[in-house]
């Protein structure tokens, strides 16, 4: 089963859950079908969003200094430039 | 490219609005409910309403946003192509 075949398929049986009760196929008490049903959707769209910007952020802030890499990279820069340059392209 | 003091600043400080804002909404849509209506709890947070216009009105805007950027960079590159073969 590939990936996106999983994905598919984990999304069609949540959605069809959540039809299913917001449809009133499955039974549920008052409270949970008038106040949580509704609004779940939107809980997923919200919880979505801060996941996404937690992730981004704790990433940023856990980010793994690598000073021997930044070295290198700079270094290679400077060789492309300095080797395009010698070939005729201008680079700033 | 090194992550100094300021971007790692702005990294806590987008965790942190991403947790509060996870804990917040998640007590008062999913947990207010079953709070009796007369507890004090009920005073920090907006009436029940809210729950579905807010992220409603952020869905809607923030689409407006993206699909407004998009337009602008397809008419963008379009003109300039238009432009070029000219």
């Amino acid at each position: 089963m590939t990936r996106a075949t999983e994905s598919f398929t984990t999304a069609a049986i949540i959605i069809g859950l959540y039809l299913a009760f917001a449809l009133r196929i499955i039974p549920l008490p008052q409270k949970f079908q008038d106040d949580i049903i509704p609004v779940l959707p939107w809980w997923a769209l919200v919880s979505f969003g801060s996941y996404c910007l937690g992730t981004l952020g704790w990433n940023v802030m856990t980010f793994g200094e690598c000073p021997e890499a930044y070295d290198e990279l700079m270094r290679e820069i400077s060789e492309a430039k300095g080797d395009l340059r010698s070939k005729g392209m201008n680079i700033n | 490219m090194q992550a100094n003091g300021k971007d790692k600043a702005v990294g806590a400080a987008a965790f942190s609005l991403a947790v509060t804002v996870f804990v917040y909404y998640t007590t008062w849509a999913l947990i207010m409910p079953f709070v009796d209506e007369d507890h004090t709890l009920h005073n920090y947070f907006p009436p029940d309403e809210y729950r579905i216009r807010i992220p409603l009105l952020i869905l809607v805007v923030g689409l407006t946003v993206i699909f407004s950027f998009l337009a602008l960079v397809m008419i963008k590159s379009k003109s300039k192509k238009t432009k070029k073969a000219n």
